[in-house]
Formats: C-alpha cells, sequence, structure tokens
C-alpha cells in the first residue's frame, strides 16, 4: 500500500519475498465461555488478520461481535475471566496464557460509548494517560499528545474538559488516546452508534485515512453500514458466536440477500436483488450501475415543486408548539422561535446534527421543560396548566436509555409502578400492552437480565400502560440492530395507524426513510425543512442512501423496495412511453 | 450546577502557580481557622480567603458555596445558644422545654456559635477556592506519584460527577412522565421517591459495569 509510513510502529514487519505475507494477527479453533455462562460467546472461531486489512464485523446483537473485539484486544479472558480454548498467533508466533497480555501493547481499542472509556478531566491528560502507563520519557510523550492532537484537530481542546465536548469530539479524544500509543491493529467496537450523522462520517473518514494511508490495520464493528461498507477489504459476519461467512464485501453483500440476512447497505441490498454480477457498494458506482438497468436512461431534471410545511388542518391538533423559545440556564438559546404542529396518525421524525436542540425540543413537546417564550398545547391544552400527572397521561415520553425506567424486580410490576402513579385501575391494560410489545412471556423476569431490545420494550410498555395518545422517543434506535429497529419500526407504525401518534427524535436517516411519514429537520434551534418524507430525497447530507442512488433518475425513492419496484414496473414502463 | 465542574482556566495567579505550592497554601488557609478561635483573628482569615476568591476572579463559583455556608453558619449560630447551656454570663432566661430543660442562653454560647459560623464559612470558602484554582488532573497527577492506583481511582471518580449527574436528571425526569410527582407527599414519601431515583442510578451503574455483551 503506497504511503504508508512504518515509522509509525514499533516493530518492523517481515516480508518473505514470494512468499505470502504472515498474517499479523491468527485466532484458531478458538472458543469462549463468560464465567459462569455454558452457552460460549466464540464458538470456534478461525480468524487471520493481514496487515494493513481493513475488516468489517457484522452481525446482530449479541452475535458474539463485541466479545470478539475484547479478545483482540486481549481483554479476554486477562479482565473478563472465563474459559478459553484454541490458540491466538502473533506474526506467526503462538501467544500462550499470560503472553496473550502482549497484544495489548499492539492493539487499540475504542468502544461503542465516548462517555464510558474517557479517564481523565482534561482532553490532553487523557491523550497522555496511556503514554504516561508505558513509562515514556516526557519528550517523547510531549511529541506524541501533539503530533496526534494536530492530526486528528483537537489541538484547540486541548485544555478542555472532557464533560464538556460533544459525542464525536469525545469519540476522537478516545481514537487519540488510542493512537498515540502507536498500536499495529485498531478495533473499533460500534464507534459511531452514538454520533449524528456528519459526526460519524467525520470519524469514519479519519479510521479510512489511519488505514489507508498511514497503513493500520482496522477492524471495526458496525450496525450503521452505509458509511462503512466500501472502506471494508473484507467482511465477516457473526451470528450466535460463529463466524458464519467471511470475504469480500461484494460477495458477502450477495449471500446475504440469499439468505435474507440485513447487515448490508441500501445500495448493496438493492444490487443484490436484482441479482446484479456486481455489487457496489458505494452511491458513486451505484448510480453507474443503475444505469445498466435503465437503457432508456435520461436524467430527470425536472425539479418537484418545493414542498412548503404542511399547513393545519381542520381539527384540532394533537400537539401545537407556537414560537418556543429555550434556554438552558447560563447558556446560549437552544431553541429560537420554533413552531411545529403534529396531527394525529402522524408519525414525524426530527433529523438534525448533534446539540441542535433536538432532545430539547422533545422536552418541551413532552412537557418536561417549559418554554422561556412560546406555548405548547397537547390536544388543545396549554402544557403550563397541566399538572404532571396529567401530562403523563397525555404523553408518553421514551428517553435514549431505556436503563432510566427499569427499577422494579418484574415487568409487570414496571407496568403497574405506571398505572399506580396514575391511580388508574388495570382493566386487562397490562395484559393487552405486554401481548402487544410482545413481552407476555417474560413478565416475571427481572427487566434488567433482559436483552437490549426487550429492556426498550419494557421501558416502552411502562409508558404505554398509561394510554397516551401521543408517543415521544429519543433517539430509540441508537445501538440497536437491523432487527430490532424493524420490530420497534413496525411496531409504530402499527400504533399510528391504529390513531396514535409519534414524534421520534434519531440520526438513523435511513429508518427514518423507512418508517416515517413526516421529516422534520432542526437546525441551531429552528425548524430548517418541514414536510412529508420525501423531502429526505432532496436533502444532502440527510438523504438515504437510495435517495443518493436515484438522485436525477427518480425523486420518490428512499428505500430498497421503492426503488426495486420503480425499477420492475412503474419507471421503465415510463421511459418507454417517453 | 454538578453537570460542570468548578474549574475553569482562567489565566489567574494561583492556577499557574505550582500545584505543591498552591496546595500547601490551601492547606494553610485551611489550618489556620482550625487552630484560631479568637473571633478577630478568624475573620482576618475569612477575609484573606475572600480576597483570594477574588484575586482568583472565581466569586461566581464562590457565591453558591457561600450561600451554603451563609446558611449553615446562620444555623450554627442560633442552635449553639439553644443547646449548649454552659457559660456564666446568663443574657435571658426562656421556657422549659422538653428534653433539653428551661432555656438558658449565655454570652459565652452566642460568642461560640458566631465564632464557629465565621469559621465555617472560612473552611467552604477554602474549599470552593480550591476547586477554582487547582486543575483535578494536576492534583491528581501530583497524587499519583506516591499513589498511583488510588489517584486512578480519584480521577475516574471526579470524572464521573458530571455524567451521575446528567443520569440523574435523565432519571427525574423519566420518572415524572410516569406520574411521580416529587414535589407532592410528605417528607416520607418524597423521600421514597428520591430513593427510586438512587435505586435507577445504582442499578444502572452496577448493570453496566458487568455488562458482557
Amino acid at each position: 500500500m503506497a504511503g504508508r509510513n512504518y515509522a509509525l510502529f514499533d516493530l518492523s514487519i517481515d516480508f518473505g519475498l514470494g512468499v505470502e505475507p504472515l498474517s499479523l494477527l491468527e485466532i484458531k479453533d478458538l472458543t469462549y465461555y463468560y464465567s459462569g455462562s455454558t452457552k460460549p460467546a466464540l464458538d470456534n472461531i478461525n480468524l487471520k488478520i493481514r496487515e494493513g486489512e481493513f475488516l468489517l464485523v457484522v452481525g446482530g446483537s449479541g452475535s458474539g461481535k463485541s466479545s470478539l473485539a475484547r479478545l483482540l484486544a486481549g481483554l479476554i479472558p486477562e479482565f473478563y475471566g472465563g474459559k478459553v480454548q484454541g490458540s491466538v498467533f502473533l506474526q506467526g508466533r503462538e501467544l500462550k496464557g499470560e503472553e496473550r497480555r502482549a497484544l495489548n501493547s499492539q492493539v487499540g481499542i475504542v468502544f461503542q460509548d465516548p462517555e464510558k472509556q474517557l479517564v481523565m478531566t482534561s482532553v490532553e491528560a487523557e491523550v497522555a494517560f496511556g503514554l504516561e502507563n508505558l513509562g515514556l520519557p516526557r519528550q517523547e510523550m510531549f511529541r506524541r499528545v501533539a503530533e496526534v492532537m494536530t492530526f486528528l484537530n483537537l489541538a484547540h481542546l486541548k485544555k478542555e474538559f472532557t464533560a464538556k465536548l460533544s459525542g464525536g469530539e469525545k469519540q476522537k479524544v478516545a481514537l487519540a488516546a488510542v493512537i498515540a500509543m502507536h498500536p499495529r491493529i485498531l478495533v473499533l467496537d460500534e464507534p459511531t452508534s452514538q454520533l449524528d450523522p456528519v459526526a460519524a462520517g467525520e470519524f469514519l473518514d479519519l479510521v479510512e485515512y489511519l488505514n489507508k494511508e498511514l497503513g493500520y490495520t482496522v477492524i471495526l464493528i458496525e450496525q450503521r453500514l452505509e458509511r462503512c461498507f466500501h472502506l471494508a477489504d473484507r467482511l465477516v459476519v457473526m451470528d450466535q458466536g460463529k463466524i458464519t461467512r467471511s470475504g469480500l464485501p461484494g460477495e458477502v453483500a450477495c449471500w446475504q440477500v440469499e439468505h435474507s440476512l440485513p447487515f448490508i447497505p441500501p445500495v448493496a441490498r438493492f444490487f443484490a436483488s436484482l441479482s446484479s454480477p456486481v455489487i457496489p457498494v458505494t452511491v458513486r458506482d451505484g448510480r453507474r450501475e443503475l444505469k445498466k438497468y435503465l437503457p432508456s436512461f435520461q436524467a430527470n431534471t425536472q425539479q418537484r415543486p418545493s414542498l412548503s410545511p404542511v399547513k393545519g388542518k381542520e381539527q384540532p391538533a394533537v400537539l401545537d408548539a407556537k414560537s418556543l423559545w429555550y434556554t438552558y440556564p447560563g447558556a446560549q438559546e437552544v431553541i429560537k422561535g420554533l413552531s411545529l404542529r403534529v396531527d394525529e396518525g402522524e408519525f414525524a421524525v426530527i433529523l438534525g446534527a448533534n446539540a441542535a436542540g433536538k432532545s430539547t425540543l422533545l422536552k418541551l413537546l413532552a412537557g418536561i421543560i417549559k418554554p422561556d417564550r412560546g406555548s405548547v398545547h397537547l390536544q388543545g391544552q396549554n402544557t403550563y396548566k397541566l399538572s404532571l400527572s396529567e401530562l403523563g397521561r397525555h404523553v408518553g415520553y421514551l428517553s435514549q436509555n431505556p436503563n432510566d425506567y427499569l427499577f422494579q424486580d418484574t415487568v409487570e410490576d414496571e407496568l403497574r409502578f405506571t398505572l399506580n402513579n396514575f391511580k388508574i385501575p388495570d382493566n386487562g391494560i397490562c395484559e393487552t400492552i405486554l401481548q402487544r410489545l410482545n413481552l407476555d412471556g417474560m413478565r416475571r423476569a427481572n427487566p434488567r437480565d433482559l436483552s437490549s431490545g426487550e429492556r426498550q420494550r419494557v421501558a416502552l410498555a411502562s409508558v404505554l400502560v398509561a394510554g397516551p395518545r401521543l408517543l415521544l422517543l429519543d433517539e430509540p434506535t441508537r445501538g440497536i440492530d437491523y432487527r430490532l429497529k424493524a420490530q420497534l419500526g413496525g411496531f409504530l407504525q402499527e400504533m399510528t395507524a391504529s390513531g396514535g401518534t409519534v414524534v421520534m427524535v434519531t440520526h438513523d436517516v435511513e429508518f427514518a426513510a423507512e418508517y416515517a411519514s413526516r421529516v422534520v429537520m432542526v437546525f441551531d434551534g429552528m425548524v430548517a425543512c418541514d414536510g412529508p418524507r420525501d423531502v429526505l430525497g432532496e436533502s444532502i447530507f440527510y438523504a438515504p442512501q437510495m435517495a443518493r442512488l436515484f438522485r436525477g433518475t427518480a425523486q420518490d425513492v428512499l428505500t430498497v423496495d421503492e426503488g426495486l419496484k420503480k425499477l420492475s414496473g412503474g419507471y421503465l414502463d415510463a421511459c418507454q412511453t417517453r | 450546577m454538578l453537570d460542570q465542574l468548578c474549574y475553569k482556566d482562567k489565566n489567574t495567579f494561583l492556577q499557574n502557580v505550582n500545584t505543591v505550592a498552591v496546595l500547601t497554601y490551601l492547606a494553610a488557609l485551611l489550618l489556620l481557622p482550625l487552630i484560631f478561635t479568637h473571633p478577630l483573628y478568624l475573620l482576618g482569615v475569612f477575609l484573606i480567603c475572600v480576597l483570594a476568591v477574588v484575586v482568583s476572579d472565581a466569586v461566581k463559583e464562590w457565591v453558591p458555596f457561600l450561600m451554603v455556608g451563609v446558611w449553615v453558619a446562620v444555623f450554627v449560630m442560633i442552635l449553639n445558644p439553644l443547646l449548649v447551656q454552659n457559660g456564666s454570663t446568663v443574657l435571658f432566661y426562656g421556657p422549659v422545654l422538653p428534653v433539653i430543660g428551661r432555656l438558658r442562653i449565655t454570652m459565652e454560647a452566642v460568642c461560640y456559635g458566631a465564632v464557629m459560623g465565621i469559621r465555617l464559612m472560612a473552611v467552604i470558602t477554602v474549599f470552593a477556592l480550591y476547586s477554582a484554582v487547582v486543575h483535578p488532573d494536576r492534583a491528581t497527577g501530583l497524587f499519583s506519584r506516591f499513589a498511583w492506583k488510588s489517584s486512578l481511582v480519584v480521577s475516574l471518580a471526579t470524572r464521573m460527577i458530571p455524567a451521575a449527574a446528567r443520569d440523574l436528571t435523565n432519571a427525574r425526569e423519566v420518572q415524572q412522565m410516569r406520574g411521580v410527582d416529587f414535589s407532592a407527599g410528605n417528607f416520607r414519601e418524597r423521600l421514597q421517591k428520591y430513593s427510586w431515583l438512587l435505586e435507577v442510578l445504582l442499578l444502572s451503574r452496577a448493570w453496566q459495569s458487568c455488562r458482557r455483551q
């Protein structure tokens, strides 16, 4: 790989002339059990990682991806304990028992939650922390910290407290702290799941540069594949602790479509569904490929009439916010004269960058915080005049973290807790909600013992049991896999179909494209754009992949299914008659 | 208040002085009010502390500490003469109260209460000054030379304070939307409601620390 800067590495690499280069890291017949568990977290893993390779690991929740990351970082079994069998080779040399600790110095790991991996209070100390532990001379530490902070564009944040940084900045600091230690392999465990699309894109650009230009070997575990699928040299699919398939991204994409697995970005899924001989993984390649399917291709340059914000209708709105202003104590204005009206049966999604005021807006709409100026009316009643208990019966609010809800001993108790607070008699409502959310089998289980998707459903149930007509959700798709997203999306659509109303804050444009009926984009505390979901197609940065693929060809394609429909019938016919 | 750390880089004299020197200075300021009992000396120490706060441009950060300090000081000043019956200069006799007996307000007890109040204010101001002029990483960095593991734990704990404060706010909002009214009910009921919050926080922390997959 051209431009690889070997000077960054502490160890030189031996490539035998004419011989296949040695695997940098090899895992052979490895099985691992967490202590006290009878089910293997990693089951007979065989994996070779070559120098400079970009490996993308995908799989559902609990498929063993994170365990693999921990194994590669030398945290298993050193830190987590448990039983392990099989061998690990570093550059052909087997690491036995205690020696696996040596992986620590070769592998740097960045975890999912930026909040939980920072140790020190200030940015500079955080980056230097690992180096201090290595016991490097002061001058060397200073050089490395300066270099890394300049490279990652963090120099201006040097003196800042880590608590004050945005999610994207925190994740960059975590990466900086790892790179400063000069590892050879970077393991990234869902590093962008908490970031908005722009910050996530920026982070992945950095990772790409580290791999392509600086020669780092990268092992990336991701759920949001549309931004990283094309970066991978190889794709590994995991399920129940096993590696079920490993190969070139295009190849594995076809295999996944055959086996109806969801871990591929929309563009690849689209072409794999068309049984295309070539599976493009970027929008650019996809657009080139798309032309082959459109023989009479003519760029559709006709501009659609621009969409005006949804106008108020006759019946009273479920939610009507008028010129809201809000300032946090001692801070700048977060919401600046924002108005929003949501009618019954709508599924509205609020998009926007981190710190654009989305979560604040949701809290204002829920009545948790009151606006400095302006008003919020819920079904015609001003939230100022509603008591908290009245609010809770009108609005269901689901925060980012389902754990905030769970403290009772059983799932059923969580539902009863809400009912008791509102003094609502249980006339079978618990039963209905448990069944609707597919929780009736685990009513006696402790909510903390459940999987992440199940916990979220319990939190949702504990809110819905009060019978709110309006549901407000704050980034419910964060860190959950495709299957759980589909379940959630399906449920929310069902809810709106039966007359409920949903307003949701998210970063997940693909989810919005798939399920929402209306899209509101918030920028700097103001509504930048409001309209039916088609507005996503017009956006540049917030457009789903399929919209970018079909831009200029067809305006109303946002999902794979719509693309396939367009291609199989309507659009081709239209082209021919034209 | 807790979601922000008190320290802000303001490039003031005390912030730039060597950490050992600042800590020694603060230790002296802390020790003096504990040694002195004379109200004038105590007032003098308190004034020095206030001056240091002003010079360090930390008045804004000091005010919340001061508010707490004043209330506690007033509380001590009132409570001390009521509860302490010692002293020979009786100012006046009050009514007979259960447990305490006949109320006997003496000048010594009033003076002692006042002295305690000033002492408390001085001590609180020293702590406010500490959090305003000593960078948490520099302090732990200093101690890490001889107590590496302990200072790492302290550093981790310091960093967790803003995060825990945020978690608490979130949990509170969530419970409010589930019908828990934290302002309603008597003291006992309110205590119960807050204990739920604590439970949520502790469970979340414990759960996160042993989560595997």
